[in-house]
């Protein structure tokens, strides 16, 4: 099987583009995509396009009404948080069968503010009558199991916020832009403790897109800003004694992450960088330990010794995370793997991982499905 | 499958105090995932208890107790009894 290359990629600015539609913000990032790879729309043979908010809205086949009908097969892809990275896994899988060798992913969303999560429920509703199911409630029940085992506090998670904040100021295309103190996040409203508003991801809009070729076509483009995909894996969560009531986001990654390093031949200790699934700063430190960054236990005090701020041996979300950058949700899964292909392209500017070779994005959409790739650097 | 009545006895296994909800209800209350004497796992409301992180302790032993559903109606009217969690030894 043909080895699989990004050849071209880029993301929108997050924000708020109440006065686009979610195809235009789409079609955006595929024009941004396609002229970073240098290629043309009538070369793409394939479209595999994530979205939530209109996800029987047939959204590919509209961002295409605006930028070019060329009736190539069109895939409209949910599968919640993860769906950005499913599509372009999707993608990477139809290059790895022989179908094609120039495919479209696109990741798009178009978010309102305030909590999500849904009860869904006939009769009454039961949030706040059977306990909440807001997704801050329910990843500051996760939190709370890993204070539970390992005594992690409210401050260690309250150091996610602020180092992915800090790493933001670097990075142009990040919804916000400042530094946000320990005692500004732990001070900010509490939405469901430990975490407080400063500790949930943002809301925004965006959209984020990448070109994948196989190995054919990549050396016929060039490959000197190539950068190939090791290891595309996606898991669900297997059967757990919670189940019902917490939803379990630590197993399907722990399963992800082993499959990701035997497909990729490289273990955590050989990553350069991570982009992980901060969709609420508990959520980090559970992640440091389910990608292997560490120990069991061990990722207070990973968070605790800076070793994952930028410059630190094992960089994480130096892009501002999803708690700083935003989390436009079908976006999300590529623009993680934009920042890690910046880094290893070299082109990451002021926030550059120095010398990135291999870098690994994770995301992880609740109920549950958990998309890992690992990328690496064509060009040394 | 058969039925299995559950126990009225448990622990606190993990929990949130919630600040913000959805709008409409009622804060700060605590969201507690309990684990049951003889097996099963809910998901409720810890009540008689301060919503403070200080007041609550992973493991405290609780009792399933039954009250109106916060005075919540459906479209119809009807009113619903619901299931919370209470620190043991209070008044059921």
């Amino acid at each position: 099987m043909t080895d699989v290359y990004v050849i071209g990629i880029d993301m929108m600015k997050f924000g708020r583009f109440p006065e686009q539609s979610v195809p235009q913000l789409g079609a955006r990032a595929a024009l941004l995509a396609l002229d970073d790879a240098g290629v043309s729309l009538k070369q793409v043979e394939a479209l595999y396009c994530a979205n939530l908010g209109q996800a029987n809205g047939m959204v590919g086949q509209r961002l295409l009404k605006e930028i070019g009908q060329t009736g190539i097969p069109v895939v409209n892809c949910a599968n919640a948080c993860a769906a950005g990275a499913t599509a372009f896994r999707e993608a990477w899988i139809s290059i790895k069968a022989g179908l094609y060798d120039v495919v479209l992913a696109v990741g798009v969303e178009q978010m309102g503010r305030g909590l999500l999560g849904g009860s869904g429920a006939q009769g009454i509703s039961t949030e706040g009558l059977l306990g909440s199911v807001t997704m801050p409630a329910v990843f500051a029940e996760a939190g709370m199991e890993h204070s539970r085992k390992y005594g992690t506090t409210f401050e260690q998670f309250a150091k996610v916020s602020v180092k992915n904040h800090k790493h933001s100021t670097l990075n142009p295309k990040a919804m916000y832009q400042y530094e946000t103190p320990l005692e500004t996040v732990m001070g900010a409203e509490m939405i469901a403790y430990p975490n407080t508003k400063l500790m949930c991801s943002v809301n925004v809009d965006g959209a984020a897109a990448a070109v994948l070729v196989s190995e054919r076509k990549a050396k016929e483009l060039g490959m000197k800003r190539a950068v190939r995909v090791k290891a595309s894996v996606l898991t669900s969560d297997p059967w757990q004694e919670r189940d019902l009531v917490m939803a379990d986001i630590n197993t399907c990654t722990r399963t992800a992450a082993q499959q990701a390093y035997a497909m990729a031949g490289v273990g955590p200790d050989e990553l350069d960088l991570v982009e992980l699934h901060d969709c609420f700063a508990t959520a980090e430190i559970l992640h440091y330990e389910n990608l292997g960054l560490c120990a069991d236990g061990e990722g207070g005090k990973l968070i605790d010794t800076g070793e994952t701020m930028l410059g630190g041996r094992i960089p994480v979300n130096v892009s501002g995370g999803l708690l700083s950058k935003g989390h436009p949700l079908g976006a999300t899964g590529i623009a993680n793997i934009y920042e890690v292909s910046t880094h290893l392209r070299g082109e990451a500017g002021a926030r550059q991982v120095e010398g990135a070779r291999i870098g690994l994005t994770h995301v992880l959409g609740l109920g549950s499905a958990c998309a890992i790739h690992i990328l690496e650097r064509v060009n040394s | 499958m058969e039925l299995k009545r559950l126990s009225h006895q448990g622990m606190l296994y993990t929990f949130t105090i919630v600040h913000r909800s959805f709008p409409g209800v009622a804060v700060p209350y605590v969201s507690a995932v309990v684990d049951l004497e003889g097996g099963g796992s809910i998901k409720g409301n810890l009540i008689n208890v301060e919503p403070d992180p200080a007041h609550i302790h992973f493991g405290m032993p609780v009792e399933v107790v039954f009250r109106d559903a916060l005075g919540r109606k459906d479209a119809q009217g009807n009113s619903y009894l619901s299931y919370f969690f209470q620190p043991v030894g209070q008044a059921r």
